[in-house]
């Protein structure tokens, strides 16, 4: 029904957290990298609209300024708008990612196994998230 | 030799630290270390290399070292393999010393 | 004390299986170094200069008896029979293998204690007060609140992966025993003129390279709001703080680049959006959480002063130990006890898993079965009754530990140094042997009253030389151990960063360099004057020339 995302080189494949499950969406609409200044209310509006995804690329899996930036997109853009986790990332932040507000991660379906052993390894929420309230 | 060089590293399992010895096997005795010259020691450090992909040894790194240069404070402690102050020595298990009130 | 209940005990068993699922992966080759460091670092193992360091984590200094002894048994089966306690109220292990950390981790588990984040570039583990609770100059319990700010840390998802450390200290007390001036964020519990208790927020302090004294955020946070409000200064230090050079990493560069005001005004902007949400701690987990802080219920005590005043007569140990090593309690009544880890020949904070076992059964036996680890890496045992102070001071003496003075110059603060660690450049604990030694005479000791003497081996800063009366910090001048000293450092509410007052000395020349500055102080002190109040009303100068006299 849709046209996936389009694939790198390494032929990567869209995992949903949710569902915890390979997926495919529709073109992103966005693309940004881990330091980008949140996009204009005009430019956030038009994606909402679309509804199409926001790409986050991580240059390096500890750079951690794109779960502020997923997290901020949020209140802008509230699930189940697709927003993903792209570039070096790995199975152990999964929870981190999705709690912080991806819906879902570009990555190495060879890596799949370990990033669903990883998803729910730690099923603790000590703190609020928009989309994972706090345990207590 | 200006250029003379000893390798070492940790082992990954344990983290205990090692040198690279003349047949580019790891020890954990200082003074059998490997000192190798320019051609030797590229053929060392490839080994090093190959052991640290193989999650055999973590942290190499080289010593430069000359004929007049003692070794530095901190290498004198990683070769001794401890500090050098005493730490509180432990007596063994102790039994309770007063009963509960 | 928290007490773990379902979801606390969960959570440490899950982390133990992905933490040993993680090692497993790398030693496996699954997970490459880089990409196994950080997550290694978050459960508390540091590569180290012997081997790999394990640093538990013990929330804001408290610890049960049972979890002492605990510790000693880490000490005893998995490393060489000791631990140190460092200035951030943690323990630290320093022979601990790789393959063994998981089986550690269980262990530790099984007595609620754990090792996460007490390292890497997340929120580490929150200091506070080591007499709140059991103190009279306190507007609250500071461990109810650190204990809430712990558990919204822990697995922060939006904050793991931070630009760097970040360090938060919590204190209600009139005195500040928390040193928040100098951390990331400081937090003082405070009362304001119409009655309410809320929060004065401090920000970008720090020792390290360049060490700044924290500023203020805003003079009152009402509580409710505590959670939103740390997480606008987390989300804007996370989205801004530089990642481009660790030596500039810290909330205290980008608190200075942008300026106090611009901050501020960064921090509402996120507040705005999160403020009085469901972000906030609901009242009922408050409640749950604070409830474990309630002041004991503390038994009827026996008077004691006849009892105190003829031991003190008889023996001058016990005299001596009543001087420095009881801190004031709320009840007249009860005592709160020292146990002071610093000796001639004991590296500073360190205790044997022998003495932790003892100090455990002492705790148990003549306190609430509650020890507290200070900032100034000695220990503390709450809620004594003081007609049983006679007796504990026996029971310590009998192990060794009846001696020591709190706040002395021999109660130093000092790092492990070139020693134990990677990144010092000198050693630091033979010259705090060495210092120790030279004012061993107790009549001196007496005669000079409270200095703070603080030594690292490094820029780093982990002994918190800044903060100090007299701040020693190691230096590798061409291959050989120098000393810089420094003076007029301050870590309480009125915090300040020493200077330095000139080029360093060897290790030889250090105690007799400490001594002339001692002198000066005895030389100039009018009345009562501590070291720090002399220095303040006099400067640098007087110093200064005494220790360099042909500058």
């Amino acid at each position: 029904m849709t046209a996936t995302i389009p694939k790198t080189d390494d032929d990567l494949q869209l995992l949903e957290f949710e569902s915890v499950q390979l997926a495919e969406i529709g073109a992103p609409c966005l693309h940004l990298t881990c330091g980008d200044e949140m996009p204009s209310p005009t430019v956030l509006k038009g994606c909402l609209a679309k509804g199409n995804a926001v790409i986050i690329d991580f240059p390096v899996f500890s750079d951690g300024r794109g779960f502020t930036l997923a997290r901020q997109l949020r209140q802008s853009l509230p699930a189940p708008h697709p927003i993903v986790a792209a570039g070096h990332i790995i199975p152990d932040q999964a929870d981190f990612l999705h709690r912080s507000g991806f819906s879902h991660a570009m990555i190495n379906p060879l890596a799949f196994a370990a990033w669903q052993t990883a998803l729910g390894m730690v099923s603790a929420r000590f703190q609020h998230m928009p989309n994972s309230p706090r345990g207590r | 030799m200006m250029t003379d060089r000893i390798i070492t590293a940790n082992w990954l399992q344990d983290g205990a630290v090692i040198w690279m010895t003349d047949s580019l096997g790891w020890s954990i005795d200082r003074s059998v270390a490997g000192i190798f010259s320019e051609a030797r020691f590229e053929q060392a450090r490839g080994q090093a290399v190959l052991d640290e992909q193989n999650n055999l040894v973590t942290a190499v790194y080289e010593i430069v070292i000359d004929g007049k240069a003692e070794m530095s404070m901190r290498e004198q402690i990683r070769a001794n393999q401890g500090p050098t102050v005493a730490p509180p020595s432990d007596s063994g298990p102790h039994t309770q010393m007063t009963a509960r009130k | 004390m928290y007490v773990y209940d379902n979801i606390d005990r969960t959570f440490l068993a899950d982390r133990s299986r992905q933490f040993r699922d993680q090692v497993a992966r790398r030693l496996s080759g699954a997970l490459r170094e880089d990409e196994f460091k950080p997550l290694r670092l978050q459960n508390g193992l540091y590569l180290q200069l012997h081997a790999y360091m394990l640093r538990v984590a013990i929330p804001y200094g408290v610890l049960s008896g049972d979890q002492m002894r605990g510790l000693a048994g880490v000490a005893r089966d998995f490393d060489r029979g000791f631990g140190h306690f460092t200035t951030r109220q943690n323990i630290q292990f320093n022979w601990i293998k790789l393959v063994d950390a998981p089986d550690i981790l269980d262990r530790l588990a099984g007595f609620d204690m754990h090792a996460v984040q007490t390292s890497g570039n997340c929120i580490r583990n929150v200091t506070s007060d080591p007499l709140a609770g059991a103190t009279p100059d306190e507007v609250e319990h500071a461990h109810g609140w650190s204990e809430i700010i712990r558990q919204w840390s822990t697995l922060h998802p939006e904050f793991a992966f931070l630009p760097r450390k970040f360090k938060i200290a919590v204190s209600a007390g009139a005195e500040d025993r928390a040193a928040t001036g100098f951390h990331d964020i400081g937090l003082r519990i405070v009362k304001s003129r119409s009655g309410e208790v809320g929060f004065r927020v401090l920000v970008g302090g720090g020792q390290g390279r360049t060490p700044r004294v924290a500023q203020q955020l805003t003079p009152f946070l009402p509580k409710r709001n505590l959670l939103s409000y740390l997480e606008a200064i987390m989300r804007v230090y996370n989205a801004a703080g530089r990642r481009d050079n660790i030596y500039k990493a810290r909330i205290k560069i980008l608190v200075e680049a942008m300026g106090i005001d611009a901050f501020r005004d960064a921090v509402d902007a996120e507040w705005v959006t999160i403020r009085d949400s469901a972000v906030e701690l609901p009242d009922r987990e408050r409640d749950r959480i604070l409830g474990h802080f309630a002041r004991p219920t503390l038994g009827e005590p026996e008077i004691a002063e006849d009892k105190i005043r003829n031991q003190r007569e008889t023996s001058r140990g016990f005299d001596r130990w009543m001087r420095h090593n009881i801190l004031p309690h709320y009840d007249p009544g009860y005592a709160n006890v020292t146990i002071s880890l610093k000796q001639i020949n004991r590296p500073p904070g360190d205790a044997s898993a022998a003495e932790m076992e003892a100090i455990a059964d002492l705790a148990d036996t003549f306190g609430q079965g509650e020890i507290r680890v200070t900032y100034s890496q000695n220990l503390i045992i709450p809620h004594v009754k003081r007609s049983m102070l006679p007796e504990l001071y026996k029971s310590l003496s009998t192990i060794g530990l009846g001696g020591g003075e709190d706040g002395l110059i021999s109660d130093m603060i000092c790092c492990p140094g070139l020693d134990y660690c990677n990144l010092a450049n000198a050693r630091s604990l033979p010259l705090a042997d060495r210092i120790f030694e030279h004012f061993s005479d107790l009549g001196m000791r007496d005669e000079i009253g409270r200095l703070r003497l603080n030594i690292s081996g490094c820029i780093n800063a982990c002994g918190h030389h800044h903060a100090a009366d007299i701040g020693i910090l190691g230096v590798n001048k061409k291959g050989v151990e120098h000393y810089q000293i420094s003076l007029g450092g301050r870590a309480g509410e009125d915090a300040a960063v020493g200077s330095i007052l000139g080029p360093s000395f060897t290790e030889d020349a250090v105690p007799a360099a400490i001594a002339t500055l001692v002198d000066v102080y005895l030389h100039h002190r009018q009345r009562d004057e501590n070291f720090a109040a002399t220095v303040t009303r006099l400067g640098a100068a007087p110093f200064k020339r005494a220790l360099y006299p042909n500058a």
